[in-house]
Parts: structure tokens; C-alpha cells; sequence
């Protein structure tokens, strides 16, 4: 995927099974069915909230350096972007399919990596912005991070 | 209700006249951990003489709920996973009808049966009438990660259902090369 060839769709079978992982990205941000929203860094800082899973995983997370969505819910899943380091970012579902998307483009701008679903089918799209913070990055494909509620301590 | 075990087969239609659509239904529980834990997907693939899927799209899972002409749907909720079959409707080509439950492959684990008990699949009328039903037999699976529970057939112009429980240890890749299935 690149700058002239920016779209993959996969269909129903590879948008459902197993896990989907994204190689070389330094953070997501994902929004789930809810509109809960949430962010991770590959080096563990979180923002917003989770979205637990029945299986005890999170629907998007990181798993040994590479950030992880959990197919098996994916009608939970409704976007995330992948923002890349100074590398490609790679992904890989079941069955050994790998796409990659180029870091950059010739102008400087870095590779933000969008999935969404629609109705049944993951669509995987290479965005190029130009290079700025997480936060600005979240804004800009409006991400708003979900305030994490504190109601379920039982504290008065 | 007809209880069966592995290699047993029932003749549903010549047992049950009139029978035209049937409930295939399956239930399992499992051994609850605090870390990530086994989920099971039941699939239903179309086939053609030669025993393989008729196409990729002649699937029904719960993320491809109805093949292409209509006759085989899954419409699983949270507490039950089934899939129903139009028998009547089925394509002539199509010569069985293989229920598989696969364990997600998630990279994170565990991908496989050792924490799953009472499975079970069952097969009702369109009244939810139990005609059938096999237990799958319990035993060491840890090394399964998909397993072929059983299969509908066509045999003398009427439809039989066979159990069957046979486990792949290569999992859904194993069941995508036994039915030529590009997943």
C-alpha cells in the first residue's frame, strides 16, 4: 500500500479470523461499536479506555511489540488508525497474508495506517499526514478519547 | 429425540416426513481462566460431490451469515450458536453439509480444545422440536483446535445426518485444505 494505492478490503473470512496484527507502528487509537475510544504506545502508555472481549483480550491492543486486533469480535470493532515509525508498517492475518504500507512519502509526511469496518468487511487504508504528535494525530482523524469512568469502584 | 455417537447416522427426513427445514444448534462450556481464553466458532460449508466446499461463499459462520442462494443461514446470539438449513432449498450440487467448530486462531491463545467441555451439537425442525442430538465424546484435546462435529448428506432423495467429531490438530488450516477453502 502507498501513497498511489492507498485501499485493501479483505473480505469476509480474513476480516473475522484470528487476530490482525500491525508490525512497526509506534501507537493506535481504536473506537469500538460504542464510540468507546482509547489509545496505546508500543511502549505501554495508554489513554481513554479498553474494550475488553469475551475471550479476555482486548478487541485492539499491543501484543509483544506489535498492535493486535482481536478478529473474532470484530462486530465490536468499528475503526483504529496505526501510526507508523520510520518504518514500513506490515500487516498479517490468518493464513500468511502480509500487506506492508510505506513509511513516508517523498515529501516527509508519515504513514498513519486507518482500518474501519464495514458491515462485514475490514477496510485497510495508508494515510499520509504530516508528522506531529499522537494527540494531534488522534485529532486530526477525530479520535476523542473516551474519560474512564470510575463509577464501577463503589466509591461515594 | 435420538441420542448418537461417533459414526452413527440418522435419517432424518425418512424419519421425520414433511421435514423441510431444520436448526442445527451447538453448545459447549468452558473452563474459565483469567488470562486469554479458547473461543469456539461453529462453520457450515456447502459440498459438492467431490466433497469439497462448492466456493469460499458457500460458508456460514458468524461473520458470513447466509450462502449465496439463500438456503443456509447462521443466526447466532450470545447464548446460542445455530445455523439453519433450508433442505428443500439446498442447490442439487450441493451433496453434504459439514459442521465444523473451530477454536480462533488468535495469536495470543489458547488455540484449543483442552478447556472445553459439554460440547454438543443438536438438530431440531423449525419448531425447535429436538430430533437428534450427539454429544461429543470428552477426552484429552489438547492438541485438537478445530473439529468436525458431524455432517448432513443427501442419501435416497431424502437428507441423513452423521456424527461424527473427528478433531484436526492442524486446526482451521486443516479444514481449509480437507474442503479447498481460501480463508
Amino acid at each position: 500500500m502507498a501513497e498511489d494505492a492507498p485501499i485493501v478490503r479483505l473480505n469476509a473470512r480474513q476480516s473475522s479470523i484470528g487476530t490482525l496484527l500491525v508490525h512497526g507502528a509506534r501507537s493506535t487509537a481504536w473506537e469500538d461499536v460504542d464510540q468507546v475510544t482509547g489509545a496505546e504506545s508500543v511502549h505501554g502508555e495508554t489513554a481513554g479506555v479498553a474494550c475488553p472481549t469475551a475471550g479476555n483480550r482486548k478487541l485492539v491492543a499491543f501484543h509483544e511489540g506489535s498492535a493486535a486486533i482481536t478478529l473474532r469480535h470484530v462486530k465490536r470493532f468499528r475503526r483504529a488508525i496505526f501510526i507508523a515509525q520510520d518504518v514500513p508498517l506490515v500487516v498479517s492475518i490468518f493464513g500468511e497474508a502480509a500487506l506492508a504500507v510505506s513509511p513516508n512519502t517523498a515529501d516527509g509526511k508519515s504513514a498513519v495506517l486507518y482500518i474501519s469496518r464495514i458491515d462485514s468487511l475490514l477496510e485497510l487504508r495508508a494515510e499520509y499526514v504530516e508528522a506531529a504528535n499522537d494527540q494531534t494525530i488522534w485529532a486530526a482523524f477525530g479520535f476523542t478519547m473516551t474519560t474512564p469512568s470510575h463509577m464501577h469502584t463503589g466509591r461515594r | 429425540m435420538a441420542s448418537m455417537i461417533p459414526g452413527s447416522n440418522a435419517a432424518l427426513t425418512a424419519e421425520n416426513p414433511g421435514l423441510r427445514k431444520v436448526l442445527v444448534a451447538f453448545g459447549w462450556t468452558i473452563t474459565q481462566s483469567l488470562g486469554p481464553q479458547a473461543e469456539l466458532v461453529p462453520m457450515a460449508i456447502m459440498c459438492g460431490q467431490d466433497g469439497l466446499a462448492l466456493s469460499d461463499d458457500h460458508l456460514v459462520f458468524f461473520n458470513q451469515l447466509t450462502t449465496p442462494e439463500g438456503s443456509m443461514e447462521f443466526v447466532g446470539t450470545d447464548d446460542q450458536e445455530q445455523i439453519d438449513v433450508d433442505l428443500a432449498s439446498v442447490p442439487e450440487d450441493v451433496r453434504k453439509i459439514a459442521f465444523v467448530v473451530y477454536v480462533d486462531p488468535d495469536l495470543r491463545g489458547p488455540g484449543n480444545f483442552s478447556a472445553v467441555k459439554n460440547a454438543y451439537v443438536r438438530v431440531a425442525d423449525e419448531n425447535n422440536r429436538e430430533l437428534l442430538r450427539f454429544d461429543i465424546p470428552s477426552g484429552n484435546q489438547m492438541q485438537v483446535k478445530a473439529m468436525l462435529f458431524g455432517e448432513l448428506y443427501r442419501h435416497s432423495g431424502g437428507w441423513k445426518f452423521r456424527a461424527i467429531g473427528q478433531g484436526y490438530q492442524n486446526g482451521l488450516t486443516g479444514v481449509a485444505t480437507d474442503y479447498k477453502l481460501a480463508l
